[in-house]
């Protein structure tokens, strides 16, 4: 079947759950958080019928919930959240009634065994669904960093089939993609390179984030765009009631939050500012000197209109800056400094602001959403006077959603449309400049629908139209996600697959010689070249065989097809020379968590995951492992709590990336003919590499351990944490230049003490 | 039971952080880059050799620690098993910095194969090998006659890559007593054939050239009293990779060498000059007399 074939079988298949029913009731409405008028994404809403049959929904991303067909008479309800005391009440409903409801639910100690009704919530560490896993505040603070807040790139790095440079650099490779292409969202803003430079911090600290959808592949048709994965975090509203907020103090990063009321009940803002002083406190203290400046500020306005609709602004910046190749140690000696290194300085920023718009009317089952954004970002590497290398996007998008709910079934449609200006400016010792601009243009649509077929299984059929009109190309691309529970929902076993077809239209360009060559120049794909393409096929089981022991494991297969890679140079110097390739990816994700396990005085969590993962790339000439090829992945996280004392340790694993050996240095002269003098010349320094990407470089491990110890006075809560990062001070490499033969490494032991005062 | 498995995992925490992350990134067995060819129709032939160094070879004074090279060369014609051994100079390069260079002088014969080795004193060695092309006389196809345009076609059997192939055409009006040479210059133009190198002449553009350099009107009837082929031909592993010198292909380790266990390139040169005669038919249809 082709593709296009496929996708009209899909649309017709996402128009399905559309029916008519006149006599049912339909229960929606909102749930929040009773003291801070959050609204709470993924809290579970089931209605318990006279006659035994269970309906039920969970609230998407903007707190909302539908539950339609709901037969006449008496009904339980029942509303349950982790963390939060659940909520019960009993509805009478009259035939056709549309009853509007507003749920606040107030904290507690969380639940267990509660009802799953959302086939799409795909919760905590061992927990996802065909690649997605959702991710909330308080899986974040599971993971120990130093600091004394979350952060969710501290967590991602933990998931098995997300690998990272380190503990530096900012770049994340998901499930065998390069990291240009992860789409990653806040509240709809796309931005580029949201990872700070130390590796344990993003744009994204626990306190601003309310919920993060991960997928690791497999999405569905309201994503697109690019080839590997979406992280789309969605972000806190500030508390509608009183004041709170908090101050951390640790060096590696301070910071501070403040939300409240504008209008009280109607209008919050908040707003969170964090600044790291690795470079100024720590650089003397471990030795070796630590470069670093970054930091984030992040704000955000959100307005009730009406009962029926909601307003809000988002805004973020973040600044990096630093010399990843700081402590460099040859390993040729005092000899390297005869040939010059590409510059390690590299600075990059973000500047965005979007807006969103949802609107649920009482009298209809839809959901309707719209946003708009606009949004920069430039990256500079070399000298901050004079930089041999610039890149910057700025764009604008708009995307405008509806959503209507039919029973336990919904049917989404969108539009989208976005404008990119992609500059950059190219020039070293080694190489003419470089220098270019071009805009790129992205519209389209999209249908996609949670169908449940039979009681027990969820098709999520969708297709996207994703056009690129300056360059006058349209793809039809179908998806499909799929979740069947073998022992019903309420079983013990899960099981989900998803493919889908997906296109990129923007090209992140980085030197592939080197996978610690972090500077990316964004371009879009040459006019006579085919937009890069992907499909995906995901298939997973997820069982809970204890009540405190989820399992999971899942495999996935990507196919990669018209990839613009840069031809491997000998000569140092960043070239955008382009080759196209194609490319495989295949992996298994293992992972088990252990929760609530209480020994003596002790209540335990631990999690263990495991990644295996093959990238292939094959040109013309070569097949290879690309730099980020990462084959073997384990991560450990064990927390032992009694009272409030919090013991946490982390351990990674990371096989070591492909790279290219060495065979050594000679003199490269462009021996064209015999008008060439050769007894003259002095040619060019070249080095000689052996096949492209044939070595492996050492594996990554490092120990982290940390003790917190928190306290409350009345509304002020407190954690003072200590601990050590690289307990056990390995050498683990960052890079190795391939040019000067100096090896960069991470962090060595790092002691960091922080204290936290939140006001709550 | 529980203390072991704690024991263990203490072990096996610490075992891993005294795993050694030592990286050696290279691989030996790669030794020397050469460059030069052999001309046979020079007697004086020189080389340079670059040690493949694990850093780069920086010799800016003729003391510097990098003047020295652990290298003997020599080169054997092994159609007749001769061996010559060559001499190390240090030069001065265009930048002012030094290189390693080696010379010989003997007689380089068409047709047959030679073979260089450098060799250092451990007994590593780089070899190259080379056949220096047998230019005989080229063989014409039919000439191809059109209404606007005449060509013919040679093809030398044993040639190698054309460096240069140029036509001298000598011309005169009938009768005349001394003809002028015009020179058209071919450069690598033609292509492999299984039957050689095949360049095709284009007679009607070439003589029209011809007529209009030496300054003779149209209605002067020329006599073609002499044509020469001058063919400078190279080895022919010494071509274009992917059918163009592009710096960022051919300077790829690997592209463009002949040298085993060690990279450039060593070549070798050859140059015939050839008298031709076009077909008659194809001269009259050129308005043309033929050479008596």
């Amino acid at each position: 079947m082709s593709a296009r074939a496929l996708a009209v079988t899909l649309a017709l298949l996402t128009v399905l759950p559309v029916e008519i029913s006149a006599q049912f009731a339909s229960v929606r409405g909102y749930v929040s958080d009773a003291a801070t008028r959050e609204r709470l994404a993924g809290v579970n809403v089931v209605l318990s019928l006279d006659d035994g049959d269970l309906l039920g929904a969970a609230t998407d991303a903007d707190g909302y919930f539908v539950i339609n067909r709901v037969p006449p008479g008496t009904a339980q309800m029942r509303v349950t959240f982790i963390g939060y005391a659940p909520l019960s009440d009993t509805l009478h409903l009259e035939q056709r009634e549309v009853r509007m409801l507003r749920l606040e639910l107030s904290l507690e100690e969380s639940e267990l065994g509660e009802i799953v009704v959302e086939a799409e919530a795909a919760e905590g560490a061992a927990t996802t669904v065909a690649g997605l896993q959702t991710v909330r505040p308080a899986d974040i603070e599971r993971v120990p960093m130093p600091g004394v807040s979350g952060d969710l790139v501290s967590y991602l790095q933990t998931m098995p089939g997300v690998s990272s440079l380190g503990d530096r650099g900012g770049q994340f490779f998901i499930r065998g993609g390069t990291s240009s292409q992860n789409d990653i969202l806040l509240d709809g803003i796309p931005l580029f390179q949201p990872f700070h430079i130390v590796g344990f911090y993003s744009a994204f600290p626990s306190e601003v984030v309310n919920k993060v959808d991960f997928y690791k592949g497999g999405f569905g048709a309201r994503y697109g765009g690019r080839l590997s994965s979406v992280i789309d975090v969605e972000t806190r509203n500030g508390n509608k009631d009183r004041f709170s907020g908090s101050v951390a103090l640790a060096p590696l990063m301070s910071g501070v939050r403040v939300e409240g009321p504008i209008v009280p009940g109607r209008v919050s803002a908040i707003v969170s500012i964090r600044e790291s002083f690795i470079e100024d406190i720590m650089s003397g203290s471990v030795g070796d000197k630590l470069p670093y400046r970054l930091g984030d500020r992040f704000g955000k306005v959100h307005a009730f209109l009406s009962d029926e609709a909601s307003l809000s602004i988002t805004g973020i910046t973040t600044h990096d800056e630093g010399d990843i190749g700081a402590n460099p140690e040859s390993f040729l000696g005092d000899e390297i400094s005869t040939i010059v290194a590409d510059s390690t300085e590299i600075r990059w920023s973000n500047q965005a602001i979007g807006g969103k718009f949802l609107f649920a009317p009482v009298s209809t089952p839809i959901h309707i959403k719209a946003t708009g954004s606009v949004f920069r970002y430039d990256t500079e590497l070399g000298n901050d006077d004079v930089p041999e290398r610039e890149a910057e996007v700025t764009g604008y998008k708009f995307a405008a959603e509806i959503t209507r709910f039919r029973g336990v079934n919904r049917v989404r449609a969108g539009l989208f449309a976005e404008r990119r200006e992609l500059s950059y400016q190219l020039g070293d010792a080694f190489q003419n400049f470089t220098s270019n601009v071009e805009d790129l243009d992205e519209a389209g649509a999209y249908i996609e629908s949670a169908v449940a077929v039979f009681r027990d299984l969820t098709m999520e059929p969708g297709v996207r139209l994703h056009a690129f009109p300056g360059r006058d190309r349209m793809y039809v691309e179908p998806r499909l996600r799929s979740i069947w529970f073998p022992e019903g929902r309420l079983g013990r076993h899960k099981v989900s697959a998803a493919v889908g077809i997906y296109h990129q239209g923007i090209i992140g360009l980085s030197d592939e010689r080197d996978v610690g060559n972090v500077f990316t120049a964004w371009v879009a794909p040459p006019d006579d070249k085919s937009v890069p393409e992907s499909i995906h096929a995901i298939a997973g089981w997820e069982g809970t065989l204890r009540p405190w022991l989820t399992v999971a494991a899942e495999g996935y297969f990507k196919s990669l097809e018209n990839l613009s890679v840069p031809i491997f140079s000998p000569f140092p110097g960043f070239t955008t020379r382009l080759q196209e390739a194609t490319g495989s990816i295949y992996g298994l994700d293992l992972r088990a968590e252990v929760d609530a396990i209480r020994y003596e005085n002790w209540e335990l969590y631990g999690y263990v995951g495991y990644g295996y993962s093959t990238v292939e790339y094959e040109t013309d000439v070569l097949t290879y492992s690309p730099p980020h090829d990462r084959r073997h992945q384990i991560n450990l996280v064990a927390r032992a709590r009694t009272g409030e004392l919090e013991l946490v340790a982390q351990w990674q694993f990371g096989s070591g990336f492909s790279y290219t050996k060495s065979i050594g240095f000679d003199v490269w002269i462009p021996f064209t003919g015999p008008d060439v003098d050769v007894s003259s010349q002095q040619g060019q320094t070249r080095v000689l590499f052996d096949e492209p990407y044939a070595g492996r470089l050492p594996a990554y491990h490092r120990l982290d351990v940390w003790l917190e110890k928190s306290f409350r006075r009345d509304r002020v809560k407190g954690a003072l944490r200590a601990g050590v990062v690289n307990l056990y001070d390995r050498d683990n490499l960052f890079y190795f230049d391939l040019f000067t033969f100096r090896r960069i490494n991470q962090l060595p032991l790092v002691p960091s003490v922080g204290i936290k005062l939140e006001i709550d | 039971m529980r203390r072991t498995l704690w024991a263990g995992l203490v072990a096996a925490l610490f075992l891993a952080g005294c795993e050694d992350p030592f990286i050696d990134p290279f691989v030996e067995g790669k030794h020397f880059t050469v460059y030069g060819y052999l001309n046979s129709f020079e007697i004086d032939h020189f080389v340079r050799v670059v040690p493949v160094r694990r850093t780069p070879e920086d010799i800016p004074a003729p003391n510097a620690p990098h003047a020295d090279i652990d290298a003997v060369v020599t080169s054997t014609n092994m159609t007749t098993n001769v061996t010559m051994r060559w001499t190390h100079a240090l030069k001065e390069l265009d930048d002012g910095t030094y290189g390693h260079v080696f010379t010989s002088r003997f007689v380089v014969r068409d047709g047959h194969r030679y073979r260089l080795v450098v060799q250092r004193s451990d007994g590593a060695e780089s070899v190259a090998e080379t056949t220096v092309p047998n230019l005989g006389a080229p063989i014409a196809l039919p000439a191809h006659i059109t209404s606007d345009s005449v060509t013919q076609a040679l093809v030398w059997p044993d040639a190698g890559v054309p460096e240069r192939i140029e036509i001298a055409y000598c011309a005169k009006p009938v009768g005349g007593f001394s003809c002028d040479d015009v020179l058209v210059d071919y450069g690598r133009a033609g292509k492999m054939t299984l039957a050689g190198w095949e360049l095709p002449v284009a007679l009607s553009r070439d003589l029209l050239f011809v007529r209009q350099q030496l300054g003779f009107a149209d209605e002067v009837v020329l006599e073609l009293s002499n044509l020469d082929i001058r063919f400078t031909s190279l080895d022919l592993a010494w071509d274009a990779p992917q059918g163009a010198f592009d710096p960022e292909v051919f300077g790829q380790p690997g592209a463009l060498t002949n040298v085993e266990n060690g990279f450039g390139f060593w070549g070798s040169l050859s140059r015939s000059i050839r008298s031709w005669t076009p077909d008659t038919e194809a001269l009259r249809a050129l308005g043309y007399v033929p050479p008596a």
